[in-house]
């Protein structure tokens, strides 16, 4: 498997900041992340409906939206900790992939 | 008083040695020269000083200044500055703050306060408008930072030092409610004149020239601020900590004393680790949409957490991997009134010393349970503390190490190792106050963690470095917070980076030294206001005048020209020595085998005096008539360089 480590605002928007993904091109990671995204929009969804809320307690929203698909170019990837421009490279068993928000500063 | 909106028209000066107080001569010519802020302090601050003036002599002066839109309820307009000669690196520093002191200095009805003399007991300055006390407290003696500005009036401004302060630890900070003004030992300049502590009130407001079109501008820019994935984003939700990930991925993670560019275990340290597990909410400045600030729990106690220096310093570059003891020293640091980069930095040296042999002090990379007890020594200068609160240069000259004591003309470095970006160690090594990442331009913005420029080239970097140093010297003299800068960067090349736009704009800036060139020298000829750079509107609108960018970007350059030569007469050497890292950034690869990671200094710093138009690091009388800088009547005999 491969490991994915997620830093920065794309952490917070995307909702979670590790996964392990299959063997594949880093398109086929963005698309698996996707559709994680997606199945987890649908379980936060699902988990607010079932819960209770306190008294005071706003409903809040979830926190991912399926419809915004995340893509190779909002993000700044690393492999192996060097940096990746090609969308198309491969990853490979035991590699482990930095994705990183395209700004900071401070 | 002044014709100008926007100033309140009025600076004080105060004597602590005769407790008199007066009002210093400031016209608009002077205000229209240099905007305010650190650029009008280093023009007081040149005309003041003289050759082997140092820190501790009576007539050594605390310039505490605002800006013009300080109080105008700008976006992040709510800074003030501290400059005096520095006895960390016995030239000029410039430390710059938020909070809320500087609106309420200006509610007092001053621009700015200039402090000289010596008080024969420890003393509470009061300032309740053209009221001015002078309280004897010799209670307030040993206070905590938090404690002295408890005993002060609620609803004023406030400045204070803690112990070490008043011990004279050469990195001592002043404080501002939890804010710092902490680069320079402008708290030990504090303590040696035995002020504790200054308070501000009033309740004038400044007069706005059209409030109309400034709302208008404030509305606009603020909107600009929140839809920018930097100032927008980040700041609020990961504030300055949220680095931590880039800075590693970019090799620019200072670790092991600078030592290398990445740390093994940086996520345990970082912004993600800080805000998912202490945060509690983010907070900020007074008129500031950033909210950078993070609010974190320690000891059921709501606080002020780590900012990204912090937790770098404290961190990586010491091999420590708990962030609860960072959130914990830092709280510690604050309290007791020192700066956190330049204590971490001295405890990273004191490791590595100990790790060659050179010093015992007692200290190991990774071993960091007795460090609350040495920042506690530090200061109250008790055992190796007392060794420690010399900073790193000291001990270099006493130990040896010279060539890994990480500082630039004294003052150590932030947490940005510049190996992995080599121009942000171009402005490391010019920088004015020395070792600080933003008189040094912040150049890293482009260099990775912003844009993606190539980091390793020195190509174009001179240029680059002029640029910035001179926009954020110009943004901090109107009064505004330097991170309001990167809002400069247009976002839809930031968001993408790699779009073809951005990967052809990133080409270009290798390529941008003619236009740099033009900037830096001649900046008043850029007679256009550009949309991405906000400041001369808002000080046209807040102020009446007329500045354009290119009047902007001058006013920087006039800052910038002016301390460089208020340092020089202060220190009677040639500049380009003192412009300098230590041999360890510019002489050994970070990844050994890669050339590429070092800095390249030499051929960088040729570029930029060129570009500058100085002459082995100092300004040319031709450089210092174009700008207009305002020189002291005895330049001729206290100024060594091209004086034909």
């Amino acid at each position: 498997m491969i490991k994915v480590k997620i830093f920065g605002v794309l952490r917070t928007t995307i909702g979670f900041g590790y996964l392990e993904v299959s063997e594949g091109s880093m398109l086929d990671v963005f698309e698996e992340i996707s559709k994680i995204m997606e199945k987890r929009y649908y379980e936060d969804l699902e988990n607010q409906k079932n819960q209770v809320l306190a008294e005071g307690e706003e409903e809040r929203n979830a926190a991912l939206n399926p419809h915004k698909k995340l893509s190779f170019g909002d993000a700044i990837v690393y492999i192996n900790g060097d940096r990746c421009m090609k969308k198309r490279a491969r990853v490979k068993d035991g590699d482990e992939i930095w994705l990183l928000s395209p700004a900071a500063g401070g | 008083m002044s014709k100008l909106k926007g100033y309140m028209g009025k600076v004080l000066f105060i004597d602590l040695s005769n407790k008199t107080h007066s009002e210093f001569p400031w016209t608009d010519e002077d205000r229209i020269r240099t905007v305010g802020g650190k650029v009008m302090a280093a023009d007081i601050l040149l005309n003041h000083v003289k050759p082997g003036m140092t820190a501790y002599d009576e007539d050594n002066w605390l310039v505490v200044t605002t800006g013009p839109l300080t109080c105008c309820k700008s976006p992040s307009s709510a800074r003030f500055n501290i400059s005096t000669v520095s006895p960390l690196t016995n030239i000029l520093t410039s430390s710059n703050c938020g909070g809320d002191f500087g609106k309420h200095l200006k509610n007092a009805g001053w621009d700015a306060v200039i402090i000289t003399g010596k008080a024969k007991e420890l003393t509470w300055i009061e300032i309740n408008e053209d009221e001015i006390t002078f309280h004897e407290v010799p209670e307030f003696k040993g206070l905590m930072t938090t404690e002295t500005q408890e005993k002060l009036p609620k609803d004023s401004g406030k400045l204070a030092i803690g112990p070490a302060g008043e011990n004279k630890v050469l990195y001592a900070g002043v404080f501002s409610g939890e804010r710092t003004a902490g680069r320079g030992g402008v708290g030990a300049v504090f303590g040696d004149k035995n002020l504790k502590c200054v308070s501000a009130a009033g309740t004038k407001e400044p007069e706005i020239f059209d409030p109309e079109r400034l709302k208008e501008i404030n509305r606009q820019w603020t909107k600009t601020l929140k839809k920018h994935p930097i100032t927008g984003a980040q700041l609020s939700k990961l504030g300055t900590a949220g680095l931590v990930a880039p800075m590693q991925a970019h090799r620019i993670l200072a670790t092991k004393n600078f030592g290398d560019g990445r740390f093994e275990h940086f996520e345990k340290v970082s912004g993600e680790e800080l805000a998912e597990k202490h945060l509690i909410t983010n907070s900020g400045c007074y008129s500031c949409p950033m909210k950078c600030e993070r609010r974190v729990r320690f000891e059921g106690k709501n606080i002020k957490g780590p900012e990204l220096e912090t937790l770098g310093l404290l961190g990586p570059n010491l091999l420590n991997t708990d962030i609860e003891k960072i959130i914990k020293w830092n709280y510690e640091l604050d309290e007791l009134g020192i700066d956190t980069i330049s204590a971490a930095g001295c405890v990273a040296f004191a490791m590595e010393l100990q790790e060659k042999g050179l010093w015992e002090s007692g200290l190991h990379f990774g071993q960091t349970d007795n460090l609350s007890e040495v920042f506690h020594d530090i200061a109250y200068r008790r055992g190796i503390g007392d060794i420690l609160a010399e900073g790193t240069k000291r001990m270099s000259d006493r130990f040896g190490g010279k060539e890994f004591a990480i500082n630039a003309k004294g003052l150590e470095l932030a947490a940005y190792e510049p190996r992995g970006a080599v121009g942000h160690g171009l402005g490391y090594a010019t920088s004015n106050r020395g070792g600080c990442h933003l008189n040094a331009g912040y150049l890293v913005v482009l260099e990775g963690l912003g844009l993606n420029i190539d980091s390793y080239t020195a190509k174009g970097k001179a240029g680059l470095v002029i640029t910035f140093q001179n926009v954020m010297e110009a943004a901090s003299a109107a009064g505004f917070c330097v991170f309001t800068s990167y809002a400069i960067l247009p976002w839809f090349l930031v968001a993408k980076p790699t779009s073809l736009l951005t990967r052809f704009v990133q080409t270009v800036f290798k390529y941008s030294t003619p236009f740099t060139y033009i900037a830096s020298r001649w900046p008043q000829i850029l007679k256009v206001n550009i949309s991405l750079i906000q400041y001369p509107r808002v000080y046209n609108a807040a102020c009446g005048t007329k500045y354009k960018a290119g009047d902007f970007i001058k006013s920087g350059a006039y800052g910038f020209n002016a301390e460089r030569v208020a340092n020089i007469i202060l220190g009677q050497e040639v500049s380009a020595n003192v412009d300098t890292l230590p041999k360890r950034l510019i002489e050994e690869e970070q990844v050994p085998g890669d050339k590429r990671t070092k800095v390249p200094l030499e051929k960088m710093k040729k570029s930029y005096y060129i570009l500058r138009g100085w002459k082995d690091g100092a300004p040319t009388m031709k450089t210092l008539k174009s700008l207009g800088v305002r020189l002291p009547e005895c330049i001729k005999e206290v100024y060594p360089y091209d004086q034909g």
